[in-house]
């Protein structure tokens, strides 16, 4: 038998802890909504952001304790992959507060959120070849769509041409990983990450297209997405290495 | 500047003349390398400040890191162009901390010589604190692209592939990595201790890091011997 690591069941706590967060932030965002208060910018926006950041923090910490007890280096890479991408949302955050205006879009913060997908290509491209799992050519519409969709959506629009060209970049780069996360669910394999990794990648899609094409640069129902999505992807990468699958 | 970087660059590239050493030539060469950054990146940012009209606020948080990371780097990335034997050794990445620390010296002197104003006192923490943790945070910047290039070289992540993206990588880390730090060392509400405490640890850290890249260096002297003939 198997003994479960502590870290098993501690990243899965913290996934738990991320949707019960996200469940609590969809519904002051819906009561706010519907009755017209403003409860979350208010009251809830300096806890959820801490939570937020904090919620990654830990999924990266636990990718990077997973790695060196099981010196595993796929644990490392997304550990890093998450870093990136951390390190970027608290730079956002600090600005934000620090200079009490909304950062740019795109801003040097963009560096950190690109650097999570030149990690995480390589990461599930690397379970794909460890699994032996052929890439579809069908998917190849979804690294498309992406930037198809962006450019649908600012036709018309006085957009400067250095943020469309980024913008369509990073789109680029979160279609082709929501790509080859979708090909690991079809293979109906390492679906825990394929799942945390397409809905990182849709939301950033999202984020991407709003901020092209209006002046709002924090979208706050996105948010849990993100950190649920990253929770999820630690959880799944530590589970794989304690059932044996990356070995 | 340039008065300061030819000041510090001469006698240290007549120092490395008489050196016989070649490890310690290397590493003083990527020193002098990171002290002409230094007056190289005060051109470019200055240049910039005018073109597109920035405050000095957004330069210092944003576009400062993306240039002066990039002009620290090209050494770096010279090597693994064209000598690529030298990324086979940890002292590669020691030669990328003493970038940092030689394009901070530059930047050090040229703050003090704008901070003549101030008390001894006041001057005298003010060169503690940027000595302590804007060049630890340069060293340890420029590192994170050393270590990236030094892993790469030596197979680590070769069941990866992708090179190119974990070296893009590794520049965007560092160059996030002295945003943030300029960020908060720019609005003072918690600057100074925090400068201070993360210089510190990232010195710890640094040290721990080159210790054990020492210590496995001793027990394979060379990794890249160790990879098949036809892997090469």
């Amino acid at each position: 038998m198997i003994r479960e690591h502590p870290l098993q069941s501690v990243s899965l706590a913290v996934f738990a802890c991320a949707i019960i967060a996200a469940i609590g932030v969809g519904g002051v965002l819906l009561t706010d909504t519907f009755s017209g208060t403003t409860l979350f910018s208010e009251v809830f926006l300096d806890l959820h952001y801490l939570l937020m950041n904090g919620f990654f923090m830990l999924a990266v910490s636990l990718l990077f304790v997973g790695y060196y007890h099981y010196q595993r280096l796929v644990l490392l890479v997304a550990g890093l992959a998450l870093s990136g991408w951390t390190l970027a949302h608290v730079y956002w955050t600090l600005y934000v507060y620090l200079a009490s205006v909304p950062i740019t879009y795109p801003s040097v913060a963009e560096l950190g959120f690109q650097a999570f997908y030149l990690l995480i290509l390589p990461t599930l491209l690397y379970l794909h070849r460890h699994a032996e799992i052929r890439l579809r050519r069908s998917l190849v519409p979804i690294i498309i769509a992406g930037p198809v969709l962006l450019a649908v959506a600012t036709i018309g629009q006085p957009i400067p041409i250095g943020r469309f060209v980024y913008s369509l970049w990073y789109v680029t780069l979160a279609g082709a990983s929501l790509a080859i996360a979708t090909n690991l669910l079809l293979s109906h394999r390492f679906r825990g990450i394929a799942i945390g990794v397409a809905l990182f990648a849709i939301s950033d899609i999202t984020y991407t297209t709003i901020a092209i094409i209006t002046p709002q640069l924090t979208v706050e129902f996105l948010d849990p997405v993100w950190y649920v999505s990253a929770t999820l992807i630690a959880a799944s990468l530590l589970r794989y290495e304690q059932e044996g699958w990356l070995r | 500047m340039l008065a300061l970087s030819v000041a510090i660059t001469v006698p240290l590239l007549l120092l490395i003349l008489l050196v016989d050493n070649p490890q310690t030539r290397f590493l003083l060469l990527f020193f002098v390398w990171g002290a002409i950054a230094g007056f190289l990146a005060s051109e470019i940012n200055t240049e910039l400040l005018f073109m597109f009209r920035l405050s000095t606020r957004d330069l210092q948080i944003q576009f400062a890191p993306i240039v002066e990371e990039f002009l620290k780097a090209l050494p770096l990335f010279a090597v693994a162009i064209a000598a690529r034997r030298y990324l086979a050794r940890h002292e590669f990445i020691l030669a990328a901390i003493f970038v940092g620390f030689g394009f901070s010296l530059v930047e050090n002197f040229s703050f003090l010589i704008r901070a003549q104003d101030l008390a001894t006192i006041e001057l005298t923490q003010y060169v503690i604190t940027r000595s302590v943790s804007t060049t630890i945070m340069h060293g340890t910047a420029t590192g994170v692209i050393g270590v990236t290039l030094y892993h790469l070289y030596n197979g680590t992540l070769d069941e990866f592939g992708f090179w190119p993206l974990f070296v893009v990588y590794g520049y965007c880390l560092a160059v996030l990595l002295h945003a943030l730090f300029n960020l908060i060392v720019l609005f003072e509400v918690f600057g100074r201790p925090v400068a201070i405490a993360s210089g510190l640890v990232s010195y710890l850290v640094l040290w721990v890091f080159l210790r054990r890249y020492r210590q496995l260096t001793r027990t394979q002297p060379d990794l890249r011997a160790a990879v098949p003939p036809e892997k090469s």
